[in-house]
This record gives structure tokens, sequence and C-alpha cells, in this order.
């Protein structure tokens, strides 16, 4: 019997595998980390606004993509050094806080109600974004929600305040999902969601949905982005997320962000300057 | 919606053409599972020894809970060693959170059961005139005990298998702990989960593909390393 | 070899198991180069104290001369019961492995040399003719060939009393004839041997001492078999 053998040629198998142990680059210059939500990273416009940063400044930015309410979460517990979110009230409740500062506007673009081409709700020819969902409630026409206390999630339970409503019964569908898997379950089921503009962007090719409505102050989502309150979390990152929020809100990021096109349509619109 | 050949078709092209950002991915799946389970094998093996060998009292009791342990899901582990982790938490001092450190520590405690469980299955289907003729033999304790593994190779290389193969495919772990970041923390499932919820579904599969390969790849691997497998009588 | 002062000598040897004494107050001192027949009925605790001796199994008492040397803790005996003696089971374990590996364990774990090892390998094969299996695997062998193996393993390692545990039960005769004969010719080499067995068929083997074990005591007993080998 030779256990040394076997040993041998596990060191062996080790060996050839050693170089797959240590492929992850260790980042070498400054970092900073930021939430953001999955929305945000999955319209892919980070991908082209953030490489210029890290070019210009060698500050890397480590992105973690979670829901609204987690993200703000991590923000809160400092770990993270600043948060890219788009639910203004919850975002002026955490700057209320005491736990970010310098929060800065920088974009924003819309949601907008989609359903089955049919429109039973008839939602196209509604007055306003609260008149819309006044419609498929008394329709009773069915309607797919986040259901994940979302920013989108949010919204949606802000229209039907606004519409007077409490929505319940077999027509409303919480689906407790991200926005891509609730386009599909509601084009599946031939049912009415409210979506932002840029998941509905990257997967309007595959659904069978409509745009149905959209504008209006109310279906308006702006971004935020929030650097971390060093008062709070002395080793935030601070000093770097203040320099992210400066480049992001300078002309070459806004312009970045005024150009991108998602299936050749632009999606965001740059606020900086309002 | 893209068919599942278009997926393998975009898969095979994936890996033909060396995408860079591929296997990079890649890389850190490997790198992160490979060194969870070296750090976890020798100490569960350990452990189902002891479990198999040992005479103590609550062992039966131990046994059942690493069986049990087999079912906690992933994301389970993963939320509280976020919790723990987390600058908020006992142990937010040590920084681990969203690190390849922080994943690799998730998927040890997701293979060390798997380990023990296969391991103290494979220790207690060994002879015990095994352990006492290496004895009587003149073989030191840790010497029997490596005659027993070799006796064993083939259950405790499946137990090996069946840990990594948990977690180099876990995502809720990962994606919890690890946050997902691009080029640090981003191993194929979670690469995978964030496809998914972009809706690029055969960028989804092709990873899938992608890892479906690189195991049968290593399972092979292991196989030539066996040798010849063939039961002995 | 010496033969002169016994190989072993053992006195006060007690072991219970969950509180039922199974050995009471044993002594007992074994001869180089002699073969004793321990006897009992099936749980009389043979193998017990088969294993004892062995050093396998920790004893409750007992103090312990080892070759004539009194050994004090248990630690210290148990190492030169390991290293001196070897148990073989009524069923030998062989080892996942060619005969060859199998016979070299022993003297692969002592780091004896690597040429050292082929000659003395080779030569045990030589003793218990089974040169020609030697790279075979050694669970593919017969039941009366894997007997021989084992015996050849602990053999090569040159102990100073060996143990066997019922080594001719369940084997056909001419198996049990070569079994016998390699037994004999261990004696011959200066080797103490204990032999258990329940059956009092022996045939060729050469007893010089019969004990028996009777509710956890040993008695000496008339060596029935050695007038009975005589007779044939």
């Amino acid at each position: 019997m030779n256990e040394g053998g076997i040993i041998r040629r596990a060191a062996l198998l080790l060996a050839t595998l050693l170089p797959l142990l240590w492929t992850a680059p260790s980042p070498a210059g400054q970092v900073v980390r930021m939430a953001t939500t999955t929305s945000t990273q999955n319209s892919g416009l980070l991908e082209r606004l953030l490489p210029p940063f890290t070019n210009a400044t060698g500050i890397e930015v480590q992105v973690i993509a979670v829901g609204t309410g987690k993200a703000l979460k991590m923000a809160r517990d400092g770990d993270v050094d600043l948060v890219m979110v788009h639910a203004p009230r919850a975002e002026r409740a955490f700057v209320d806080g005491g736990y970010g500062i310098d929060r800065r506007g920088f974009m924003e673009n819309d949601f907008l109600l989609v359903g089955p081409a049919s429109d039973p709700a008839g939602v196209a020819g509604a007055r306003s974004a609260v008149d819309a969902m006044k419609r498929i409630a008394r329709s009773h026409s069915r309607f797919v929600s986040r259901g994940d206390d979302s920013g989108t999630h949010k919204k949606e339970r802000l229209l039907w305040t606004r519409a007077g409503t409490e929505p319940g019964g077999d027509w409303y569908l919480e689906a407790g999902q991200g926005m891509g898997r609730v386009l599909q379950m509601a084009s599946e089921l031939g049912a009415y969601t409210l979506t932002d503009r840029g998941t509905w962007l990257a997967h309007q090719a595959e659904l069978d949905l409509a745009p149905l409505y959209a504008g209006g102050s109310l279906l308006a989502n702006p971004y935020g982005i929030i650097a971390v309150n060093p008062a709070r979390h002395p080793d935030a990152r601070y000093r770097e997320a203040r320099r992210l929020i400066d480049w992001i809100c300078g002309s070459r990021a806004q312009s970045i962000i005024r150009d991108y096109r998602v299936k050749g349509e632009p999606l965001f619109r740059p606020t900086c300057a309002d | 919606m893209e068919s599942l050949g278009e997926a393998g078709i975009q898969a095979l092209r994936l890996l033909l053409t060396g995408d860079p950002a591929l296997w990079t991915i890649i890389g850190i799946s490997f790198s992160v599972s490979l060194r969870a389970i070296l750090i976890a094998a020798p100490v569960a093996l350990l452990t189902a020894f002891a479990l198999a060998y040992a005479r103590f009292p609550g062992r039966r009791l131990l046994v059942a809970l690493f069986n049990t342990a087999l079912s906690i899901p992933a994301v389970v582990v993963g939320l509280t060693l976020y919790m723990l982790l987390s600058r908020a938490g006992p142990l937010g001092d040590w920084r681990l959170l969203f690190t390849q450190d922080a994943m690799i520590i998730g998927q040890i405690l997701l293979s060390f059961p798997i380990l023990v469980a296969m391991g103290h299955a494979a220790f207690q289907a060994t002879d015990r005139r095994a352990w006492e003729t290496a004895l009587t033999l003149g073989a030191s304790p840790w010497q029997a005990l490596l005659t027993l593994i070799h006796e064993i190779r083939f259950g405790l290389m499946a137990a090996l298998l069946a840990g990594f193969g948990r977690i180099i495919a876990e995502v809720g772990s990962s994606m919890m702990v690890g946050g997902n970041i691009l080029n640090h923390t981003r191993n194929i499932p979670t690469a995978i989960a964030l496809e998914t919820s972009k809706g690029s579904f055969a960028q989804g599969i092709a990873l899938g593909l992608v890892l479906l390969l690189l195991a049968l790849i290593l399972n092979l691997a292991l196989l030539t390393l066996q040798g010849r497998g063939e039961v002995t009588a | 070899m010496n033969d002169a002062g016994p190989v072993l000598a053992v006195t006060g040897l007690g072991f219970s198991r969950s509180g039922r004494p199974v050995l009471r107050e044993l002594d007992l001192a074994l001869d180089a180069g002699r073969i004793t027949l321990l006897t009992g009925h099936n749980g009389s605790g043979k193998s017990t104290l088969l294993r004892i001796l062995a050093g396998l199994l920790p004893p409750d008492r007992g103090r312990w001369h080892i070759d004539g040397t009194p050994g004090s803790s248990w630690q210290e005996v148990r190492r030169s019961l390991l290293q001196r003696h070897c148990y073989l089971h009524q069923q030998p374990y062989l080892f996942d492995a060619t005969v060859f590996d199998n016979i070299a364990y022993g003297l692969r774990r002592r780091r004896v040399p690597r040429r050292e090892i082929a000659e003395r390998v080779a030569r045990a094969l030589r003793h218990v003719s089974l040169e020609p299996l030697r790279d075979r695997p050694a669970r593919a062998l017969s039941g009366g060939e894997q007997q021989r193996v084992a015996i050849a393993r602990a053999w090569v390692l040159r102990p100073r009393l060996m143990l066997l545990d019922e080594p001719v039960a369940n084997m056909d005769k001419p198996a049990r004839r070569r079994s016998i004969d390699l037994i004999n010719r261990l004696a011959e080499h200066g080797i103490a041997v204990v032999v258990t067995s329940h059956d009092p068929q022996h045939g060729e083997l050469r007893i010089r001492r019969h004990l028996h074990l009777y509710q956890g005591e040993l008695s000496e007993r008339r060596l029935r078999t050695e007038a009975a080998s005589a007779s044939h």
C-alpha cells in the first residue's frame, strides 16, 4: 500500500490548479464602494459612466447592486461609502437622519404603465397617472405588483393612495420579484404593471405588452447620490465618495448620461444643472 | 425570448473567444471555491473520522446535527454571515464584508456539513479491522488514519466533489456577503443571477453551460487521479 | 533465538465491559518459540484477551513485563506491545493494494530502506509460497491465500509474539494444513504464538500448552491434542 502515491498525485493536481487560486486582481489603488439598485446596474449606464472616472482619478468604484431598502441600510451601517438610489422620500429621511451628506439629484428617468395592447381598462385614455390607476382598479384588470418594497413598488403604492384605492382581490398580484421578472409575468398573464423605463426598454422586444401611459411629474423617477456621513462612520472613504459625486455632476459625466441610449432610445435626463 | 440552442452557441462563442470578462468571472469562481474546499476538507474529514471512530457522549446527536445542517439554505448562511460581518455587526471590524474572504467563509460553512456527513458515512463503512490491522503492524495513529483514508479514497473523493459541487454553484451566500462586485466578487452563479435579472437569458444560460463544462472537466481530472477505480472483491 | 525468559508476563490483568467483568485478575506468561492454545466458548473473552496483549485495547489493570522489562504506564506498555506483537483477525483484513504492498506495509511504516524491504518481502513471499502472486490485488485472492499473506505480513516484521484469532476456522482441508504448517514454522523461528479456538480439532498444530478461559479466569489444561497427534 502506498498512500504516498495518491498524495503525490493530489499535490500534482493541486499544483496545476494553483494559478486559479490567485487570479483575482487585488484592488491596487484607491477604492470606493457604492451601493445602488439592481435596476440602476441593469440599465448598463454605470459601465459607461464609471470607467472614465476611474481613468481620471485612479479611484476604483466597487458597485454592489441590491434593492433600494437594502442599499440604504448598507449605507446606514457603514458597509459602503456612498449610495446611488431613486427613492426621493427615503433619501430625504436618510439625509435628515444624519446618515448621509452631500446628496445630489444628478439625473432622472420616468416610470410608465404598461399592459396588454387590448387595454381592457382604457389606461391609454387616462387624464393622469392617478386616473389610470383608478381605471385599473375599477375594471378589476389584473395588475402585477413588485411587492418587494423597492423604489418602483413605493411609487406604485403612492399612486394607489392618490387614487384613493387600497388594491386587493384576485386581480392584484404581488410578485415579490425584480422588475424584469415582473414584466415577464405581466406579459404571460396579460396584466398591467408599473415599470421603470430602463428595464422596459431592455425587455420590451420579448414582451407581449404595450406602453400605455407615461408622463407627468408623478411618474418622474429622480436619481440621487449620497455620501455616507463621515461623522457617523469615520472610516468611510468620504474623500473618494465626494470626488465621485462631484465628478458625476461635472460636464463630462452629465453629457455621458444625456447621450446614453438603450436600444436606440435615450433613457436618462441629467439634472445637476436644474 | 432567445432559444436554448442560441444560448448554447453563445456559450461556446464566449468560451472560445476567450472573453476576458468571462474568464475573470470563471477565475474568481474557482479560486474562491477551491480555497474554501481546501480549508474545509482537512478539518471536516478529521471531524468525520472522530465521529465515526471515537466514542464520546453526544456523538450521535452531533451526527444528526451535521445531517440537518445539510438542508440549511445558502441564503440563510449568507444572511447570518452578513449580519456578523456588517460594520453594524459584531465582527464588523474585520472589514471582510464584500470581499472574497467573506465568500470563502460562507462556502466553507456551506461545504462543511456535506464533507462531514459524507465523510462520516465513508469512515463508518470502513472495517474496524482496517484500523486495528494498521496499528498492529506498527503504524502510528496518524499513519493508520492515512491508511484508512487511502482505503476509502473513492468515498472521500465523492464527498469532496459533492462539497465542491454545492459551493461552486451556490448563489445565495456569495451574492449576500460577496456583493457581486465586478472583477472582485462576481462569480459564475452571481453573474447568472445578474444576467437573469437583466433579462439576458441567453447570457445566463451560457454562463450556466460554462459552469457545467468546467465541472465536467474537473470530474474527469479527478477520475484520472483515482486511477483504476474498479471494485475489488 | 533467546529461549530464556518469557517474552511477555502479565499479572493481575483485569478488564470489564459496561460494568461486567470479562477478565478477572489473570496471570499469564508466554515463552518464545512455543504455541499456546487458548480455548473457551464463544463470548468468553478470547478475542478481548488477544486484543489487549496486542496493545489494541487498554485493560483496566495489570502489571506488565515485556522481555523481562517492567512497564510503568499503559502508554509505554502499549507502544512496546504494538511494536513487538502482531494480532491477526479471524478473517484477516487485507489492504486495497497488491500482495507486495500489503506485506511491505509495516516495513514502510518503520522506514526500512527500500532495497531491504524488497529483500525481506521476497523472503516472506517464499516462506508462504506465494511468490507468483506478488503483484496481484490482495483482495482478489482466496481465503487461504489471504490468510497466508496476512501471516507473511506479520512475520516479515519479526514479531516476538503473534496472536492468531481462530486462524484455521472455515477453511478447507488443504488450506488448513498449509496454515497449520506455517504456524508451526513461526514457532520454529522463535516466535511465541497464541492461537484461539473453540474447536478441539487442531490436527498437526504443535501445541505446547493449552489454556482455557472460563468466566473470566484462565486454567491450565492437559494436552489432549498432543496425545492425539502422537497417536497418528
